[in-house]
């Protein structure tokens, strides 16, 4: 791999990015409600026909309901550095984003297929790393790797899976094309907003749920406490499952206690937990309760003061050794960071083959590695056209977006990227596809991209659908909410 | 139960109520009690100390005058016992809980917050705050409705009922305290009667005083109701038989000693004599039941967030 890279200096991780691969790259997006000759997909007729036939007085009007009930239910966002007590609601769209059977069909087989890769890289990361000594895989970047947890090694997981629920980014960048962007691996969220955004439309838009074969997704926490419970260390029966959070000031805390008060377990922060005699208790009403799962929606560094950052206040001491000795199951586990940064990320493919002997279904974005001499030359000749990330970045920040920046910014990310190479990943710009979407001006195209969220219990799990995130601001890739992100109701089609 | 989850309960239940004393506290005197020989500006001072925010009131706004009083005790999100910020801190603490409410009752708490926190005070202060006491204290009945009709766990309604009549209790005594000297005044009915009156409608015994008594209302009476009756709900005595029912399948969780203060005071109104009371100078009557009724919140206080068990 390492000749190959030599020869050519656009070898990005361990894919070469051929000219026509790059050429597809800068393509202009595709809309999911036209073809490119302007056509109505025969998928989203009957929704275009409503769309025209409903007076936008009505329309504006259920807005202002949708935000009436979003506030009712508290699904309300504290944004970082904003007045404390601020609360915004994440703007929701009206108009849906539909995916056909066919194009979900692929989709989740591809999820699947990736899903399962990542969880055999990680056990065999923190076991036998055949991976590495096949030479797949350079050992440097795991071992370089801060993500990389090396008191995992050697831990034997229940069903050896690391990585229960996965939440995927995914970009439609072609016909029948799609692009992974993110396997979010640690603990992703949004899955709320999957499920209420779906029953305020039902509330909203009844009439359109009978024009439309929509799949339904309300089942996804019946499915999210199976796949908890079957991560329960070996033997438990009835295992006590809980759900871990910062508390009430997190972002995501509307979800957390959404999901537990759906699954009908506790929501616990780490002051409710504690370990004695090797095992975690939370403190209740009739004394001390057994803790067989925790399903952790709190980064891995504030689980345990012990064990990781002594000043974290969030922690609940002496987790981690109960963890190692198999008296408590931690979802997802800990360790699984180091298989979804940005660097890690252009090998995905190449664990598919080697633990699947299969071919990738869904596509990896073409990613440079400036750790590497030649990408780094390539990049910074062309920092216009392409997207720098941190690797170890997220939620949008830390980003240069080449075709929308200023010289001063290039240069300002020219000298972070000389100062600290490895620290960079960058990948060509993606045409994101557009959806209409409710604007000031009327209904206007906006990039969206799909979090579909991935299960693995005894079976691999999916609900048909996930979260779209869409970049409200006309020409705008960037769609987190922290950045003026919205959100959009998500409809995979039966058949 | 979560013992925190438990602590977030009782303390719900207390803010809910500390916001419907306040509704009520304002009601009895607005509008400014009729014309006799009573001060207006005297009832209004009433309030302010009543609430026990005086000199935070002084230090703020200065001379107190009726509008000022009002927007501080209704309005004031700095004030900590205001109405609105009772009611805010009743969400806090259920947001922090809504896990275990069912999704009803979360929404029902939090839409009432979101209802009053935009009303527009100024239009209020000026055109009247009862349509806004209206509100709030239907918001606070469909609250309670929602929690009886959606809940199935017995143990979040006893947390919940604990913090309401522990705080009623203590509205009540902070009530007889603030006018206890016109109980003692039996023979000046022309002096004192809307006194009474309002010492009645700030608990919401007006009518309750009407079933039991039927008669004219007379200060021997009022004490005795809201003290020693425990067939009337706003009786510091019906407080504490139900303080006392709610606590004791809780001691496990709370511990021992709270049951025993809780019996202790129970005794006491259980065992009392109105006439007694009264010869036995009112005032250190309500000082010592003020104290122990503190003590018993503080140990609870201990129970819920001490945890006995690690």
């Amino acid at each position: 791999m390492k000749t190959e890279r030599a020869s050519s200096p656009q070898v990005v991780g361990n894919t070469a990015v051929s000219r026509s691969e790059q050429v597809t790259l800068r393509r202009g997006p595709i809309d999911e409600m036209k073809h490119p000759d302007g056509a109505i997909r025969s998928h989203c007729a009957p929704l275009r026909e409503w769309l025209q036939a409903v007076p936008p007085a009505q329309l504006d009007q259920k807005r202002k309901e949708a935000d009436r009930l979003f506030r009712r239910l508290g699904i309300t966002f504290a944004v970082y550095g904003e007045a404390a007590g601020s609360e915004r609601l994440i703007p929701f769209d009206l108009i849906p984003r539909i995916i056909p059977a066919k194009e979900w069909q692929t989709l989740a087989a591809g999820l699947r297929q990736r899903v399962a890769a990542l969880n055999a890289f990680l056990h065999d990361l923190y076991h036998g790393q055949e991976i590495l000594k096949a030479g797949r895989l350079p050992a440097e970047m795991i071992f370089s790797n801060p993500q990389y947890r090396v008191e995992m090694q050697g831990i034997d997981l229940p069903g050896g899976i690391y990585v229960q629920i996965a939440g995927v980014d995914v970009v439609h960048t072609g016909e029948g094309e799609f692009h992974i962007l993110e396997d979010n691996l640690r603990t992703p969220s949004g899955v709320s907003y999957m499920l209420v955004n779906r029953r305020i439309m039902k509330r909203l838009f009844p009439e359109l749920f009978a024009l439309h074969p929509v799949a339904p997704v309300e089942h996804y926490p019946e499915l999210l406490i199976e796949t908890l419970r079957a991560a329960a260390p070996e033997g438990t029966v009835d295992p006590s499952v809980v759900l871990l959070t910062p508390g009430p000031y997190n972002s995501a805390y509307f979800e957390h206690t959404f999901l537990a008060q759906q699954m009908g377990i506790e929501a616990v922060e780490a002051q409710d937990l504690f370990v004695r005699d090797n095992k975690v208790y939370m403190r209740t009403m009739e004394g001390p309760a057994r803790v067989d799962v925790i399903y952790r929606r709190i980064d891995e560094d504030f689980l345990d003061p012990l064990a990781f950052r002594a000043d974290s206040v969030l922690g609940v001491p002496g987790l981690l050794s109960v963890y190692r000795s198999g008296g408590v199951a931690i979802a997802n586990a800990v360790g699984t960071g180091v298989a979804d940064d940005k660097a890690i990320y252009a090998y995905v493919p190449e664990m598919i083959r080697f633990y699947l002997g299969q071919e990738p279904i869904l596509k990896n974005v073409p990613t440079y590695s400036l750790r590497n001499p030649d990408d780094r030359s390539y990049v910074l000749a062309h920092l216009n056209e392409l997207v720098v990330k941190e690797v170890h970045g997220s939620g949008g920040y830390g980003m240069l977006i080449g075709p929308a920046s200023t010289v001063k910014e290039r240069e300002l990310f020219r000298q972070r990227i000389l100062r600290n190479p490895e620290n960079y990943i960058a990948q060509p710009t993606l045409a994101l596809s557009t959806c209409p979407t409710f604007v000031e001006q009327g209904i206007a195209p906006r990039h969206i991209d799909l979090r579909p969220f991935v299960l693995s219990g005894r079976t691999i799990h999916l609900v048909p659908g996930g979260l779209t995130r869409v970049a409200l601001r006309d020409g705008s890739l960037v769609v987190n909410s922290s950045q003026g992100g919205g959100t959009k109701d998500t409809w995979v089609l039966e058949e | 139960m979560l013992l925190r989850v438990a602590d977030h309960l009782y303390w719900m239940g207390r803010y809910i109520e500390r916001a419907e004393n306040t509704a009520r506290a304002v009601e009895a005197i607005y509008p400014a009690a009729p014309k006799g020989s009573l001060s207006t500006d005297r009832e209004w001072e009433g309030l302010l100390a009543l609430t026990g925010r005086r000199k935070d009131f002084l230090a703020k706004h200065g001379p107190p005058s009726p509008a000022k009083i009002l927007r501080f005790v209704l309005f004031d999100l700095e004030n900590p016992s205001s109405l609105l910020a009772s009611l805010r801190a009743a969400r806090e603490n259920g947001r922090s809980v809504s896990a275990t409410l069912s999704p009803e009752m979360w929404e029902s708490l939090n839409a009432l917050w979101l209802d009053l926190q935009e009303v527009d005070e100024g239009r209020l202060l000026s055109g009247g705050v009862l349509p806004f006491i209206d509100r709030f204290k239907e918001g606070a009945h469909l609250f309670r409705g929602v929690l009886h009709s959606t809940l199935a766990e017995e143990e979040v309604f006893r947390l919940i009922d604990l913090g309401t009549f522990l705080e009623r209790a203590d509205h009540i005594v902070r009530i007889l305290r603030a006018r206890h000297s016109s109980l003692l005044r039996e023979g000046e009915r022309e002096t004192h009667y809307y006194s009474w009156v309002a010492i009645l409608r700030s608990v919401g015994a007006l009518g309750a005083y009407r079933r039991v008594y039927h008669d004219l209302i007379s200060p021997g009476r009022v004490a005795e109701l809201l003290i020693l009756r425990e067939e009337v709900p706003c009786s510091l005595h019906a407080c504490l038989d139900r303080i006392n029912d709610l606590l004791r399948p809780l001691a496990g969780g709370i511990g021992p000693e709270v049951v025993r203060l809780a019996a202790d005071l129970h005794f006491l109104l259980h065992d009392g004599r109105i006439k007694e009371i009264l010869r036995n100078a009112l005032h250190e009557y309500l000082i010592d039941f003020t104290a122990a009724l503190q003590r018993l919140g503080e140990e609870i206080d201990k129970g819920l967030r001490i945890s006995t068990c690690a």
